[in-house]
């Protein structure tokens, strides 16, 4: 087998065989990872009959594999003298992906199930249906491989020793389940947009593993608006990934200033598309107004022309349903465009108690003074770059505090 | 009188262990339940999963909350319990005593205030009848009721009765539906004692055994389908509102016993 189909196998079919073998498995995560891995070994090994399509062909071996295990398992449970023997008795048959039924929405609600700590729903979330290596999500969270690989193997055990089921939640718990199945993806989106630590600006592999799993969402469940409005909002951000960070990928360029022909326009049309489409599905989510301010800015032909009193008033309709410290700071800053610096910093004061210790604090803060050209903003900024993880922001916020 | 033996022990140090020693320490635990058991003494008891599989859940404002954890930041954690039906409070530490991790770690003995038991043939009106299990109800877990028992002493007689008849409602409601197992309502935590045995030696020290904001009020143990049924009862108990309700898979130790 070529790199190429096993990278591509690894990619579009993983998710969707591991999730039909998890089910075969009654819900034992371990048990259906374990016969995937021999399969795909087995099949590295000997390659795939030509006729087979590889997908298909892992499929068959690997439920070949389980179904051996699961006869095992029950044979050493009855304390039997005779084992059952590692050869299969039958011949391996392929497994269409049409012959079996989609079970990648059992594994994504159960991935993010809130009896997981979050950190390990999303650890869960790209390596089952994400398609990550062990090694890749623990590059994601800079931690080590071997943390990463306990983090999973403990979410797993829970989801064993618990019992959590390995089901689509109830139309009663549905909508709280699936917001959680929301933030996991926009959790990982934001980790690859802004990282939180390191050199690198933004992780595209993450930016794309959340729109990868959004898209599945939004196919999974059609007719839901809010899978639709977070993908909406990922795409009206991500459509700026090439003007965001200077060729080196080191340097932040801010808003104000990236070139606007930079942007993606197929991802804003798309964005934009989307969000009507689950505007047309129920009320406006805060999934949704977040999109539609950043559709505003899609939108726009400069800075300078962008309609800053639409954003707030979005805003406030935010804050509406989702009154929180991050809400409010960006609210504030959008005043600020709006009604002057000075209204922008008293509004932005009220939630100097909740984030006086971020940068993103400081940093709004340092903007808004430097507009009003007033000394502190370099005390400011100083504060900012103390609290700043990410080497570029901090680096920004630098040249920011110089100029 | 009953006393609810509560076993604290180092998951941390149990993880060191290697396969001989713990199929010894399982072996010992299975010797001590059957001589307990054939003593007479025995009442509800069980192993416990680890508190990794454990899952808190907590009702405020009507609102569910449910969560990974709670992460135990004390140095020994719950890993089972015993029951027993005891005449002097001696015989309940002397029991503490025997069990296997008494040494190395601590029997929490803490008196129990009301056994809620099921109904037995012809008992009292006031008591419902016990349901079938339901047959998809295959997993047993422990419900621990956590509270900061100072909250009793901020409301009225009349509140707490309130409460308390909201306790027996939900005990005959499980009990109708088949899920109820066993309960308890327990004593102060201040009544209870940590018992520590070192080559045959015991020592007894006074309660409460650790300083946490909220202490174990009682429990449940019920069957039920899967984590989110157990999460569903837990839900329904009145600490979930004003505390939290634990909610520990039990271990499956039929190998052993």
């Amino acid at each position: 087998m070529d790199t190429t189909s096993f990278a591509s196998f690894m990619r579009e079919d993983r998710g969707r065989v591991l999730s039909a073998l998890i089910a075969r498995a009654g819900g034992d995560f371990q048990m259906a990872e374990d016969a995937l891995s021999t399969a795909l070994e087995q099949v590295l090994r000997e390659g795939a009959p030509p006729q087979a399509s590889l997908g298909a062909w892992v499929h068959g071996v690997a439920k070949h594999r389980l179904v051996d295990a699961q006869r095992r398992a029950r044979m050493m449970d009855r304390h039997h003298a005779a084992l059952a023997s590692s050869e299969p008795d039958e011949a391996y048959e392929p497994v269409e992906a049409e012959a079996v039924g989609d079970e990648r929405l059992r594994l994504l609600f159960t991935c993010c199930h809130p009896a997981l700590a979050r950190e390990a729903q999303v650890a869960l979330a790209l390596r089952t249906l994400g398609g990550l290596s062990t090694e890749e999500v623990a590059r994601a969270f800079v931690v080590s491989g071997p943390t990463m690989a306990a983090r999973l193997g403990r979410a797993k055990e829970k989801i064993r020793a618990a019992k959590i089921p390995y089901v689509v939640p109830e139309p009663s718990d549905l909508p709280e389940r699936l917001d959680a199945v929301l933030q996991v993806i926009y959790l990982i989106f934001n980790e690859g947009y802004a990282c939180t630590r390191g050199e690198m600006l933004q992780r595209r592999d993450l930016c794309a593993e959340a729109r990868r799993l959004g898209e599945l969402t939004v196919a999974l469940l059609p007719d839901s608006p809010d899978p639709k409005a977070l993908l909406a909002l990922m795409l009206l951000i991500d459509a700026r990934r090439d003007a965001r960070s200077d060729e080196s990928g080191r340097e932040l360029i801010a808003l104000e200033q990236q070139e606007r022909d930079r942007w993606n326009h197929d991802d804003i049309r798309a964005g934009d598309a989307l969000l009507r489409e689950a505007l047309e599905l129920g009320p406006p989510s805060t999934w949704a107004i977040e999109a539609a301010i950043q559709a505003v800015h899609g939108h726009a032909k400069s800075y300078a022309e962008t309609d800053f009193s639409q954003i707030a008033a979005l805003y406030a309709s935010l804050l509406e349903r989702c009154d929180t410290p991050v809400v409010r700071l960006n609210a504030a800053v959008a005043q600020g465009r709006v009604r002057g610096a000075e209204v922008g910093l008293d509004a932005l004061s009220d939630v100097e108690g909740d984030l006086g210790q971020t940068h993103m604090y400081w940093a709004a803060r340092a903007e808004l003074l430097r507009q009003l050209g007033r000394p502190e903003a370099k005390a400011a900024y100083a504060r900012a770059i103390e609290l700043a993880g990410n080497d570029a922001e901090r680096r920004f916020l630098e040249r920011r505090a110089e100029g | 009188m009953e006393y609810m033996l509560l076993i604290q022990a180092s998951e941390r140090r149990f993880a060191t262990l290697g396969q001989k020693e713990m199929g010894a320490n399982m072996e010992a635990y299975g010797t001590f339940t059957k001589e307990l058991f054939q003593s007479g003494r025995a009442g509800d008891c069980a192993a416990l999963e680890p508190t990794k599989s454990a899952t808190t859940v907590r009702v405020r404002n009507d609102q569910r909350s449910v969560s990974d954890g709670p992460y135990a930041e004390t140095r020994e954690q719950l890993g089972g319990y015993y029951v027993v039906n005891v005449e002097t409070p001696d015989e309940a530490y002397a029991i503490a005593a025997k069990i296997p991790d008494a040494t190395g770690g601590a029997i929490e003995v803490r008196p129990v205030k009301n056994m809620v038991t099921p109904e037995q043939g012809s008992a009292a009106k006031s008591q419902a009848a016990v349901g079938k299990k339901p047959a998809d109800a295959t997993k047993e877990y422990l419900l621990l009721i956590c509270e900061d028992e100072a909250n009793w002493a901020k409301i009225t007689p009349a509140e707490a009765g309130k409460i308390m008849g909201e306790y027996k409602a939900f005990s005959d409601e499980i009990k109708t539906s088949g899920h109820f197992v066993a309960g308890a309502q327990l004593g102060p935590a201040a009544a209870g004692k940590a018992v520590r045995a070192k080559n045959g030696d015991r020592t007894v020290t006074d309660g409460p055994y650790a300083e946490t904001r909220e202490q174990l009020g009682g429990y449940y143990r019920v069957w039920a389908r899967d984590l989110d049924e157990a999460i569903a009862l837990a839900a329904r108990i009145p600490a979930a509102r004003t505390g939290c309700v634990e909610v520990r898979p039990v271990m499956d130790t039929s190998a052993y016993v």
